[in-house]
């Protein structure tokens, strides 16, 4: 296949896996906005479950079972698209439920109908369109767009299942130009097909969530604190209920996250549970073992909370900025995937006046910003978009108030409204940094070794104790230790106020 | 919003200035006099030696291994990025192609130490640019479930039509590179292209890696694949039923890959540089990695009797070695092949 056969075809399954997600995504967050606020918070991390397992830990648990298994090429094909399937279905609804409900009502859109016999057919369908797309469909679009961009960039799963050229994947095949000596430019130009690929996606998903900036502050929206008794339209749940009862709805959304639990935590586990226990016994027995694993890990959590503050910042003056070329001209070189993009790093780092950075953590945090930068963007301009600014007003009402039990709701809500999203969205944006394998490998400082390139070398080695122990410690460590730093700052921020409160009297 | 977005300017200056200055300043470790080694070989069978040398001589080395992600190819790759300033000071590659094509870049200075001459003529550059030493082997792995392991039934399985139970890494990197290109010096391009194209015709299974070769075939997924001895001694320890034999040409040359050291042109420590590439050459060193889990074959004269049993088995086949200094000097010719092949519509 030529390379940019590779790119359709890779593209193709992009999108024909976001639309297929669509389906379950707006099942699973129609009923999870329908569950309780404890409940929602906790199913939103369960959903989450298959973007938070590493691409690196399920290539590596699938490489030898779908080889033993799969006979077909075609086969593994489609076995590599259930993957990216329960992926896209992860974000897609977490998106829908964090998106907030369609800014255009029931009754804007029946008059517009209305107006149907005084216009001409063109003008009526366009105005019906953008009042769609800015309404009901807003949220499953941003969804869709994002859906498709993750699929389409992935590339350590598919690097570690390919078995005679399947899944055909262009990250793969860019990688394996690469490997055969050709240069920088000639890598460079070979992206242009697949970043015009992701610019087709990402640029509309940037104009939609930019109409959602300039409306203005949100009527009270927010997936935490919305009653879920409260009969509000979803993104698409009222299309929704046509199809799927509410009733089945629960069931569908239950067995399928029951199904991603069971292949993204369950498989892996299971599959290294000799060695898990194995390695568990060994540090009982020499707790000394994990002295340098845990050093690793945590250098390289702190790259990745500094590249991940970096990409905020960067998106955030990009959407404030309020202009599209530029945002579109920084997100540009994320597009072409972190290869290519640290490599040319390693170029520039190389001259004359850039050298004497070049053994230091700028190039490798460089690298990991701009890699990330694409997902960080729509994040945060998703946490922007629903950013609720009468609610956050409420709730500073509510902590002036005289009643110490009053000013408590308040704080929290305070912290749920103006910080939690941030927070959350943060260590995504971290997770993905840290599992960042290819630019870590090319651009990091002599003396500082990522736990993520040490783990791809000790995979080396087969399913080993030492590497299902660091596996084990890196996948859980960062994400506890992230959620611990939230809990904390949470704890922090509604003291702080209350302190303010106290010395103000 | 001003002075929330001069708020942002300020963390992004702060992050950028602690990561490019601050935190290098705080590593006090003085690099004056730190070794650097880039290491191709395995972290966890170099590691012991490189520390043995910082115990024996006490200078410092610094080492970045190479990344399965990139193997090989990786590290040379970055040595010829890094070539204007190098910040390496000995390359020590886990095969020699790459080293050779590092020499062709002008990347490495010549350096004839006391080690050197202990090395046969064939697994070193007579201008010292760079000099082999312990040696991987190309075999083929069985799983012996499954197949019988002799040259036999190998050859019978071979010459069947179907293939769809035989596993190969893809040649654009790694040993199995060099393995195609030691089968392009002896076949020459177009027998090789008619050999590679049979086993894709008769459905090989190309993997991507030697580790995943090993893999298929130790858990019953292929019965036989084409991998690296210290692949294959990973799976005969973890107790798989797995054997190897060594994988021969038409003309019954088994393909040895020695690691090799070479020093990098412009280095900023070449009496260490030096002291370190000494070392690495000692027989005592080949023998402490014929005795690590891979099994490397020692290249210069070490008496039998204190070698593992495995290693002398071993030292029978490389007795057959192929010289790779025409396979060097036509890889090119089959990566050029390869990436037109993965072109074609």
């Amino acid at each position: 296949m030529t390379l940019s056969q590779v790119v359709i075809w890779s593209f193709l399954r992009s999108l024909i896996l976001a639309t297929l997600a669509l389906g379950p995504a707006a099942v699973i967050s129609a009923w999870l906005h329908r569950r309780s606020i404890r409940i929602r918070r906790w199913g939103l991390f369960i959903v989450l479950v298959p973007v938070l397992m590493p691409e690196l830990l399920m290539g590596f648990t699938a490489r030898v079972p779908a080889a033993e298994l799969l006979r077909n090429r075609w086969a593994t094909e489609v076995f590599y698209g259930v993957l990216l399937l329960f992926r896209a279905v992860a974000i897609g609804s977490s998106v829908q439920v964090w998106m907030e409900s369609a800014s255009v009502s029931r009754e804007a859109e029946h008059s517009w109908t209305l107006l149907r016999p005084r216009m001409s057919t063109v003008r009526w369908v366009i105005g019906w369109l953008r009042l769609r797309c800015e309404g009901r469909w807003r949220g499953p679009l941003v969804a869709w767009s994002l859906m498709v961009l993750l699929s389409f960039q992935e590339f350590e799963t598919a690097a570690l299942m390919q078995l005679s050229e399947y899944p055909v994947s262009w990250s793969v095949s860019l990688f394996d130009a690469h490997a055969t000596r050709q240069p920088v430019s000639d890598s460079l130009r070979m992206t242009i097909l697949p970043i015009i690929c992701q610019l087709i996606v990402l640029v509309p998903c940037l104009f939609l969530l930019r109409r959602g900036f300039a409306v203005g502050p949100r009527q009270a929206g927010g997936f935490l604190h919305q009653n879920p008794t409260e009969k509000r339209e979803l993104n698409g749940s009222g299309s929704l209920r046509k199809f799927v009862k509410p009733a089945w709805a629960g069931v569908l959304a239950v067995i399928w996250l029951a199904a991603s639990g069971l292949i993204f935590v369950f498989w892996p586990l299971f599959s290294s549970s000799s060695e898990l226990i194995q390695s568990l016994l060994s540090v009982s027995q020499q707790p000394g073992m994990l002295a340098q694993p845990v050093q690793q890990i945590l250098t390289s959590a702190g790259f990745s909370a500094a590249a991940a503050l970096l990409a905020y910042c960067v998106s955030s003056l990009l959407i404030e900025s309020h202009r599209t070329i530029a945002a579109v001209a920084v997100l540009l070189p994320g597009l072409a995937g972190p290869l290519v993009t640290s490599l040319i790093l390693l170029a520039l780092f190389q001259l004359p006046g850039l050298h004497w950075m070049y053994d230091t953590w700028l190039p490798m945090l460089l690298g990991l910003t701009i890699a990330v930068l694409p997902k960080a963007w729509l994040i945060t301009a998703l946490l922007k978009s629903r950013r609720d600014d009468t609610g956050i007003h409420s709730a500073q009402l509510l902590c002036a108030s005289d009643d110490q039990g009053v000013r408590m709701t308040g704080r929290q809500l305070l912290w749920k409204l103006k910080y939690a999203g941030w927070c959350f969205g943060g260590l995504l944006i971290c997770h993905w940094c840290f599992w960042d394998v290819t630019t870590a490998s090319i651009l990091r400082p002599l003396r500082t070794e990522p736990v993520v390139t040490r783990l791809y070398n000790e995979m080396h080695y087969g399913r080993t104790e030492t590497l299902t122990l660091m596996a084990a410690l890196s996948l859980i460590l960062p994400i506890a230790t992230g959620l611990f730093l939230i809990m904390l700052s949470r704890i922090l921020t509604t003291n702080r106020q209350r302190t303010q409160e106290t010395s103000n009297a | 919003m001003r002075a929330r977005n001069g708020f942002r300017w300020w963390i992004l200056a702060t992050v950028l200035i602690l990561g490019a200055v601050v935190f290098p300043l705080l590593d006090q470790r003085d690099s004056s006099s730190t070794l650097v080694v880039y290491c191709a070989h395995d972290a966890v069978f170099a590691d012991s030696i490189i520390r043995l040398f910082e115990q024996k001589t006490g200078i410092r080395v610094d080492v970045r291994y190479d990344e399965e992600a990139s193997k090989s190819l990786g590290l040379t790759n970055l040595l010829i990025a890094e070539k204007s300033a190098p910040r390496c000071d000995v390359f020590w590659n886990n095969q020699t192609l790459g080293t050779i094509r590092l020499q062709k870049q002008s990347v490495l200075q010549p350096y004839r130490g006391s080690g050197f001459q202990r090395i046969p003529d064939v697994f070193r550059d007579a201008q010292g640019h760079w000099a082999g030493f312990a040696a991987r082997m190309r075999v083929i792995i069985i799983n012996t479930e499954l197949m019988q392991e002799t040259d036999d039934a190998v050859r019978q399985a071979f010459e069947s039509g179907d293939l769809s139970d035989a596993a190969i890494a893809v040649p654009l990197y790694g040993t199995t590179l060099t393995h195609y290109s030691v089968l392009n010096a002896e076949y020459g391009l177009k027998k090789l292209q008619e050999w590679h194209r049979s086993l894709h015709d008769r459905g090989i299974r190309e993997v991507r890696g030697n580790g995943a070769v090993r893999d298929l075939v130790a858990a019953g997924a292929c019965r036989m694949g084409w991998t690296d001895t210290d692949d294959a001694f990973g799976a005969i320890d973890d107790g798989k039923p797995v054997r190897m034999i060594p994988a021969r040409t038409d003309s019954g040359r088994t393909i040895v890959i020695p690691n090799s050291v070479a020093m990098i042109a412009g280095c900023r420590h070449p009496r260490e540089a030096e002291q370190f590439i000494d070392f690495l050459l000692l027989a005592e060193v080949e023998l402490l990695l014929a005795k690590s889990s891979s099994r490397q074959i020692p290249l210069g004269p070490i008496p039998e009797k204190d070698l593992p049993e495995d290693v002398v088995m071993l030292k029978k086949w490389a007795a057959d070695a192929v010289s790779m200094e025409p396979a060097a000097e036509r890889q090119d010719e089959v990566l050029n092949w390869l990436m037109s092949e993965s072109q074609q519509p």
